[in-house]
């Protein structure tokens, strides 16, 4: 049986009639058009498909879309404004934090996440979060190194 | 030496912006107007008879628009090297996961909906999972028709022998090598140590899966979206199968999530193509994870038993090994891979008496496929672990023992290859001396391990380039080689504007496209640096001659006075007379050059041809890579866990093209090998696989990774690449497992032999130890 429900993605609104089992993840990439969310295992257990709910990383593919109605959603796509790239996003180009790409959205968003709740983490705090996601061509040495550039970047902003 | 603007620099990759906000389209992001969605009925049954498939009510469900079995399938085999595959099987399934039926339907439940109602009737077979079982006299035979099989020589100018099937057995390759006298280097020998390492299955696990989509016209042009490591070699394979031209046929590659090796071989294409033309629509599948696991298989897992003579100078006289591999239902690209593996189970060490035996027997498990560096990891365990064996006995340090042993310039393998340019010595030292090695190890159960590699790539297979430069001297480099993640693209579009003195912003690469024309065998075996960069360099000069010569009318100067530079052509020291490359090229239109590299092992593109003979007939294949690796490891006494907390990869790469991708290649294969080194292993029991998910296929989180990955890159080299690279790609992960198992044994003494290295074999060897101490 459908449902008609709201969803605020990236701030923007969207009403779509699901049904109750429908799946987060399915609802973001094939109703409202963000693929950016990967579908990796749909067991919970890559993160490929990680968003932010209510500034919480979650992952889409354990969220039913019906719970996420009236919340606030946060994909990749609403990270960066227009062509000006979040921080994070500059950061793990500039630094190759990144291969294949597939894990990329899950990871800034973790990332993200991380940061907005406590802005100047340890590497082991970093290592820690980061761990709830796979990347299998990485080895994670440079998405770590270009989380505490941003946080250090952060901090220094904030003492000038 | 030479200064370069873009070789050697820290240089994003081109798509990295696309990956970093999301809009990257991988395949399951390609959707098309009236799309169906194919899922396949997979057997569950290692090994059965197929009685009867009916498809009926299949047929008639909700949104079924087409329901394929084999009797819709062309009836034929298809292989990389023995034609062993049936896509739909009509006689027997041969490993749990077969598919055996596909449908097509509106939305992807109908499609999964209807899978569950075909039935399919099955009499069950003998089962056989175990190399060593399926050899045995009585061991159910998988193929029963091998013997009528087609099969293939690997290229008309690879140096391998053609592959011989022994028809009534499982066996599907077989390979032999003898050099000097192995019984009379025995008796030199002051000691003999024998063993035995068993290798089991580990998984590529790229993070997306397998996925394709095709389109069939009715005029039979075909269109397929794939994440394929190599689109001219599925272009051929799918239009063989289909009796197609291959004209006909288009391949479009889509950036892959990973590929590993796991995505060189047609695996869901014709499916794919088989549904779209009963349904006359688009069909898209993408598998599930639990079917990857169960489908896709992984690495070729093997038993080596090894048997090496050693003077009690720590002289290597004489070594036999005897190495079985488990194929799994079908071959893939075993064959080759596994007599590569054999030949690097070898070591790189001077032995003058050797004799190798290497067999590929089929099993009821998911056909293996190669797995970032074909089947080198594996081999590299067994002959690494070995000689540490073999340094005890001597009571030698590893270090060395290596050294004595190690090939050096001018040194010729078992099969006759003499070896330019080796060095191993430098890889060997240079890796010892960042870890610390000999220095105090300042912990108990603490321990340090080295071990060599070697690898070669396959001569013989082409790559093509196109530089196109238009006349506002933007320019357009394609081959044909997909960007897997790798960052190839980038390196392509470096050494293109290198040549052509173009800064990066103007350069498009692109070409994983058939009907953009041209041929590559694809990215895999560290290739696309190496074969397409040597195209894409040759392209790029050939437009640059077109350049000058069009200038040196323009200026009415000799060409040879001229120089490119800043997007200007100037005259040679006299930077100030110059004239800007948009000037140059106004009226042009566009310039083309192309190149193509084939990198043949005898007297083609490879530097270093081999010069020698063998019993075989002088095999040769040139393009060696060299390394080491040392781990610094700390073993919980109590819990028997391994924690890796400082490693050193030190490679003669030749010439690093772009060092954010390099590093980042050595960073993610020296935890992909500690996966295999630790945690990872596809458990099967009786051709059933009992972890075919993430929960229970445990791979390294960047909690385990070591705090420390420490690449060591020797350059400048002699390698047959661009600048001279070697390619790279694969190298990192090979000596891996083999230095962390020689660091454990270091640490808290006792010899792990068969992978992975878990907590709990080493505290049952710790315990062994303590009771023959007590």
């Amino acid at each position: 049986m459908e449902k008609s429900i709201t969803l605020w993605v990236n701030g923007q609104r969207f009403t779509l009639e699901v049904e109750p089992h429908h799946l987060l993840l399915d609802v973001l990439r094939e109703r409202v058009g963000l693929t950016g969310a990967r579908r990796g295992c749909e067991t919970g257990n890559c993160g490929s498909c990680t968003i932010l709910l209510d500034g919480k990383a979650v992952r889409s593919c354990l969220q039913l879309a019906v719970r996420a109605r009236d919340r606030a959603i946060q994909t990749i796509e609403g990270l960066s404004e227009g062509e000006k790239l979040h921080p994070l996003q500059r950061a793990f180009m500039e630094k190759g934090a990144l291969e294949c790409g597939y894990c990329t959205s899950g990871m800034i968003l973790l990332a993200k996440g991380l940061l907005d709740e406590n802005p100047t983490p340890t590497e082991e705090e970093v290592r820690r979060v980061l761990a709830s996601n796979l990347c299998r061509c990485t080895g994670y040495q440079k998405m770590i190194q270009a989380i505490l550039a941003v946080a250090s970047d952060t901090q220094a902003q904030r003492t000038r | 030496m030479t200064k370069y603007r873009l070789i050697g620099k820290q240089i994003p990759r081109m798509d990295a912006a696309e990956k970093v906000t999301g809009r990257l389209r991988y395949v399951a992001d390609v959707k098309l107007p009236g799309m169906l969605y194919g899922k396949l009925l997979r057997s569950s049954y290692p090994h059965a008879r197929i009685l009867g498939i009916d498809t009926g009510a299949a047929e008639r469900h909700r949104g079924v628009l087409a329901v394929i079995t084999g009797r819709d399938m062309p009836q034929k085999r298809h292989g990389h090297l023995v034609n062993d595959l049936s896509f739909l099987p009509l006689d027997k399934v041969r490993y749990l996961g077969e598919p055996v039926a596909a449908v097509a339907a509106m939305d992807e439940a109908a499609a999964e909906e209807a899978i569950q109602l075909i039935q399919v009737e099955y009499q069950e077979l003998p089962t056989v999972s175990e190399e060593d079982e399926a050899i045995r006299e009585h061991a159910p035979i998988l193929h029963e028709e091998l013997a009528q099989y087609e099969v293939q020589s690997i290229t008309t100018s690879s140096p391998l022998p053609v592959g011989n099937v022994v028809p009534g057995t499982n066996i599907c390759y077989q390979l032999q090598l003898r050099a000097g006298d192995v019984e009379e280097g025995f008796r030199e020998a002051d000691r003999i140590v024998e063993e035995t390492f068993r290798v089991p299955m580990v998984h590529h696990a790229p993070m997306e899966t397998h996925g394709a989509v095709a389109d069939v016209t009715l005029a039979g042009h075909v269109t397929i979206w794939t994440c394929t490591q190599g689109i001219s070699r599925l272009q051929r394979w799918l239009a063989e199968y289909f009796d197609l031209p291959q004209s006909m046929v288009r391949i479009i590659g889509m950036k892959a999530g990973g590929g590993f090796g796991s995505k060189i071989a047609m695996t869901l294409e014709p499916y794919c193509v088989a549904l779209s033309k009963r349904a006359g629509r688009p069909v898209r599948i993408i598998l599930t994870r639990d079917e990857e696991f169960i489908s896709i298989g992984g690495w070729v897992p093997g038993t080596f038993r090894f048997k090496t003579g050693v003077k009690n100078d720590g002289r290597l006289v004489a070594r036999q090994v005897s190495i079985r591999w488990n194929a799994g239902a079908h071959s893939y690209t075993s064959p080759v891979a596994t007599a590569m593996g054999a030949l690097v189970a070898l070591g790189p060490y001077r032995v003058p008496n050797v004799q190798l035996e290497s067999s590929l027997v089929y099993t009821n498990r998911p056909g293996s496929r190669p797995w970032r560096g074909l089947a080198a990891t594996q081999a590299n365990w067994a002959v690494e672990r070995h000689t540490d064996s073999l340094a005890r006995s001597v009571s030698m340090d590893p270090l060395e023992f290596r050294l004595k042993n190690c090939f050096e310039t001018g040194d010729a393998t078992p099969w006759g290859e003499v070896l330019e340019d080796v060095r191993l010595r430098e890889c060997l030292l240079s890796a010892a001396d960042t870890l610390g090695w000999g220095k105090a190890k300042g912990k108990p159960c603490r321990g340090r391990g080295i071990a060599s590699l070697w690898k070669w790539t396959v001569p013989g297979f082409i790559s093509q380039a196109l530089v196109k430069v238009f006349e506002d001297g933007s320019v357009q480099v394609i081959t044909g080689t997909p960007d897997i993640g790798t960052g190839s693209e980038v390196v392509l579009a470096q050494i293109a504007g290198e040549v052509l003195s173009v800064p990066l912003e103007r350069i498009r690469v692109y070409g994983a496209d058939s009907d953009a024309g041209l041929f590559d065998y694809g990215a895999s075996a560290s290739r696309s640096a190496v074969y397409s960069g040597n195209a894409v360099l040759q392209a790029a000069r050939a437009v640059r001659e077109q350049i000058l010569q069009l200038a040196s009318r323009h200026l009415q100067v000799p060409l040879e006075e001229l120089e490119l530079g800043d997007e200007r052509v100037f005259l040679k020291g006299k930077s100030e007379t110059s004239v800007p490359l948009a000037r140059v090229l106004r009226g042009q239109s566009v310039l083309m050059g192309s190149g193509a590299f084939r990198g043949e092992g005898q007297d083609g593109g490879h530097r270093g041809p081999g010069r020698g003979t063998s019993p075989e007939g002088g095999w040769a294949f040139a393009d060696w890579k060299f390394g080491a690796a040392a781990a610094e490891v700390e073993v919980d006494p109590e819990t028997g866990a391994t924690q890796v907390t400082r490693i050193v990869a030190a490679h003669d790469i030749g010439r690093v093209l772009n060092r954010l991708n390099v590093e980042t290649q050595v960073h993610g294969s020296v935890v992909m090998g500690l996966g295999a080194a630790l945690t990872e292993h596809m458990a099967f029991d009786g051709g059933r696989l009992l972890n075919p998910s993430f929960m229970e296929y445990i791979m390294l989180t960047a909690l385990e990774a070591p705090r420390e990955i420490i690449p060591v890159l020797l350059e400048p080299g002699t390698g047959v690449g661009p600048y001279g690279a070697k390619g790279f790609g694969e190298l990192p992960v090979v000596a891996v497992p083999a230095a962390v198992g020689n660091a454990v044994a270091d640490a808290v003494g006792v010899e792990v032999r068969d992978l992975p290295i878990t907590p709990e074999k080493v505290l049952m060897a710790m315990e062994g130890v303590e009771r023959q101490d007590s």
